[in-house]
């Protein structure tokens, strides 16, 4: 059974990580939430989604990130990700610098999927790998 | 007591440090021109907290952490980089407001009173946001501090 601050720390996560995918539905009426998100967020409106004319108020990446973040959250805790977790996210953290660094410097236009996708994997690397080491494994009774 | 006896360690050991990696965080995030490093994984918070991280290691070599410990350390270094940043915030607002109040002074009535009626939901923002900056601060800040033990700081980890 998790302990209440693991059932807290997984609900602050995916608030966190709902949050600018919550805003959505509020378009340009979110502009004061986007002040919120400055600190963390290049914020560029070329490489944001837009959803009815009004760019998100995190780029792409972030917002895979932050989508991943939510899942990781959700996700129990898995024994692969406990035994392997490090090499998985120095894996996608690699994967998601170089994607950064292509898109940023080599491409001539921006790819969202692919900004998403490395953003997503890394977030919910990140999220599942820090639930997979603070919970321990379940024990299995004998029949 | 008997020395072969381990001491307790408590949570206040981290004081000094939490505050280092808070004030970190919260002055590099509020800097606007070094926004363009948050590209990847919002950096500068994380990279504030880990700092802070490295200095409590180097200060306290014998000393290892559990990996709920550092996550504690990095969501209250976290919130306080949150305070710190939307404290920060809410002064350049209010600067650059009376800044461009003296500006405006010479401008009609109306748009003086759509000015002013602009800068007063800024403001009342800037207030309304700080809530939400110390948890969006504290959850990187935790994910910097645990990132950073399981990629830097590997042999300091012990099992709880």
């Amino acid at each position: 059974m998790p302990s209440i601050y693991h059932i807290l720390l997984r609900l602050l996560l995916i608030l966190a990580g709902a949050l600018p995918w919550l805003l959505i539905p509020f378009g340009s009426d979110a502009q004061g939430m986007r002040l919120a998100f400055r600190s963390f967020c290049h914020q560029i409106p070329e490489r944001s989604l837009i959803f009815s004319d009004s760019p998100m108020v995190v780029c792409s990446r972030c917002a895979g990130i932050y989508a991943g973040m939510a899942i990781g959250a959700m996700t129990p805790r898995l024994g692969f990700l406990a035994r392997h977790g490090r090499k998985a996210l120095w894996a996608v953290l690699c994967v998601a610098l170089l994607d950064a660094l292509i898109q940023n410097h080599l491409a001539h236009s921006v790819n969202h999927i692919f900004r998403i996708t490395t953003g997503f994997i890394a977030g919910w690397a990140a999220s599942a790998y820090l639930f997979s080491s603070i919970e321990k494994p379940r024990k299995v009774q004998a029949l | 007591m008997d020395e072969a006896t381990p001491q307790p360690r408590r949570f206040s050991r981290f004081t000094k440090h939490v505050i280092l990696g808070a004030v970190f965080g919260g002055v590099l995030s509020s800097i606007p021109v070094l926004s363009c490093i948050n590209c990847l994984f919002c950096l500068l918070n994380m990279a504030g907290v880990v700092f802070a991280l490295s200095l409590y290691l180097k200060a306290n070599p014998e000393d290892t952490l559990t990996v709920g410990e550092s996550v504690g350390f990095g969501a209250a270094a976290g919130a306080g980089a949150g305070l710190i940043a939307s404290i920060a915030s809410l002064l350049l607002n209010l600067m650059f407001g009376t800044m461009m109040a003296a500006m405006t002074e010479s401008m009609p009535d109306v748009a003086n009173n759509e000015f002013f009626k602009s800068m007063a939901v800024g403001g009342a923002m800037s207030i309304l946001l700080v809530p939400v900056y110390i948890i969006l601060f504290s959850v990187f800040g935790l994910l910097g501090a645990f990132l950073g033990m399981k990629l830097f700081f590997k042999t300091r980890l012990r099992q709880s």
